[in-house]
């Protein structure tokens, strides 16, 4: 025992066992309500920062190819100035709402679902904060929508379910969670027709698609979809297939899911409350 | 660094780590900071006011970042039991090793870059800026 450590003893087991306590309590659901109260408080402040993150970024953008024609550079800019302050003035949040729901509209998804949208605070490692307005939306699937394209179909994009709700603030665990595991089917890229199926599991940051039978074809570009169960509703995107890796195990291929979206940029995003 | 100033600290990067930085980034180095300037030079023994400082600053961690209440105080209690040495390579893993206990245990995940960052400033702190308390200990 080092000097001096007697004397200290009793801070310390306090401090242990009172960590311990609160952690017990807490698992056990008994702070619920301290959390609640908390993030009244949190989630315009986290909100704001990552809007204020979100502006930083994309000025930090334009800084990178200044410097090699100055004169023409500083026009495009002038006019972009000009062009990006029209538009502030006419956009708002309810704009860019409308703007989401239309977007739902346009997809391929079926008509009899009903949503709620969710506005986006922020990004946690495979975490996303929202902000939900109301309603029960433990457990149910969040998806995002992008522009409809002619020609194109427009598949939901699937991001994951509600796994905590703190007040009025929600955590959607994303597919590239390490304790995310989905049954999937692989979507020839251009026809459209099932290729494969198997299970996308996140590694951190990273999907990866296993189990596929190695008879199955895995093509770079292919879409990987949600094969559908209870809890997920089917043919939303989880991914693209990337990298084909080798063969695991002597049965199964594997290959790398490229994101279908970058979760930062999302504004706001749909929670799916019956499909 | 005074308990006070750990607190508000803490209370500054709880908010701004997840929206604006990576959600693990500064509490290596403000365990370590904390405990360097209170702890009894010769036998590093740490007060009752800084183990209240560190649960504190732990539970604000847990509590503005919505996770489960306690976890982060008991890393920071263990951290800091852990923190015998004065070379700054040694504080720097110790941070390191912080950083990355927090993430795998709060968050799930193993985030290197944000750890590392905080491991690199650790050194480069007490290599070339912390000297403080060996000038108190000369002037004494």
């Amino acid at each position: 025992m080092r000097p001096g450590a007697k004397s200290n003893f009793i801070p310390i087991v306090l401090y242990f066992a009172l960590g311990g306590l609160l952690f017990f309590l807490d698992s056990s659901g008994f702070l619920q309500p301290l959390h609640d109260f908390a993030q009244i408080f949190t989630v315009p402040v986290e909100s704001r920062l990552f809007e204020g993150r979100k502006a930083t970024l994309g000025k930090l953008g334009k800084f990178e190819n200044l410097g090699v024609d100055k004169d023409k550079k500083i026009q495009e800019l002038e006019e972009k100035n000009a062009s990006l302050s029209s538009k502030i003035a006419q956009i708002d949040s309810l704009q860019t709402e409308n703007e989401h729901m239309r977007n739902l509209l346009g997809s391929s998804l079926p008509g009899t679902w009903s949503f709620t949208p969710a506005k986006l605070v922020s990004v946690e490692v495979d975490n996303l904060n929202i902000l939900i307005r109301a309603g029960d939306v433990m457990g149910k699937p969040a998806i995002w929508v992008e522009k409809p394209e002619s020609g194109k179909t427009n598949y939901g994009i699937f991001l994951g379910h509600v796994r905590k709700v703190l007040g009025q603030k929600a955590e959607i665990l994303l597919p590239t969670s390490s304790s995310s595991k989905i049954t999937v089917n692989v979507k020839d890229k251009d026809s459209g027709q099932k290729q494969a199926m198997g299970i996308a599991e996140g590694r951190g940051g990273r999907m990866v698609l296993g189990q596929v039978l190695t008879g199955e074809t895995l093509k770079s570009g292919d879409l990987v979809v949600t094969a559908g169960d209870e809890n997920i509703p089917p043919d939303l995107l989880v991914g693209y297939i990337d990298k084909i890796l080798g063969v695991e195990k002597g049965t199964f291929a594997q290959s790398e899911i490229q994101r279908p979206v970058e979760y930062e940029k999302l504004g706001e995003v749909f929670i799916v409350i019956k499909f | 660094m005074s308990v006070r100033i750990f607190i508000i600290l803490s209370l500054v990067f709880a908010l701004l780590q997840g929206p604006f930085l990576p959600p693990i980034f500064v509490e290596g180095i403000l365990l370590v900071m904390l405990i360097y300037a209170n702890a009894n030079t010769s036998k590093m023994r740490i007060d009752a006011k800084v183990w209240a400082g560190l649960f504190f600053g732990g539970l604000i961690f847990d509590l503005l970042q919505g996770r489960t209440l306690g976890v982060t105080s008991l890393i920071f209690g263990v951290g800091a039991f852990g923190l015998n040495w004065r070379n700054p390579w040694i504080l720097g893993l110790v941070a390191l090793s912080l950083d990355l206990a927090r993430s795998k245990l709060v968050f799930g995940e193993f985030l290197w870059f944000p750890s590392l960052v905080c491991a690199v400033a650790t050194i480069l702190l007490f290599q070339f800026l912390w000297r403080s308390s060996d000038m108190v200990i000369k002037l004494r």
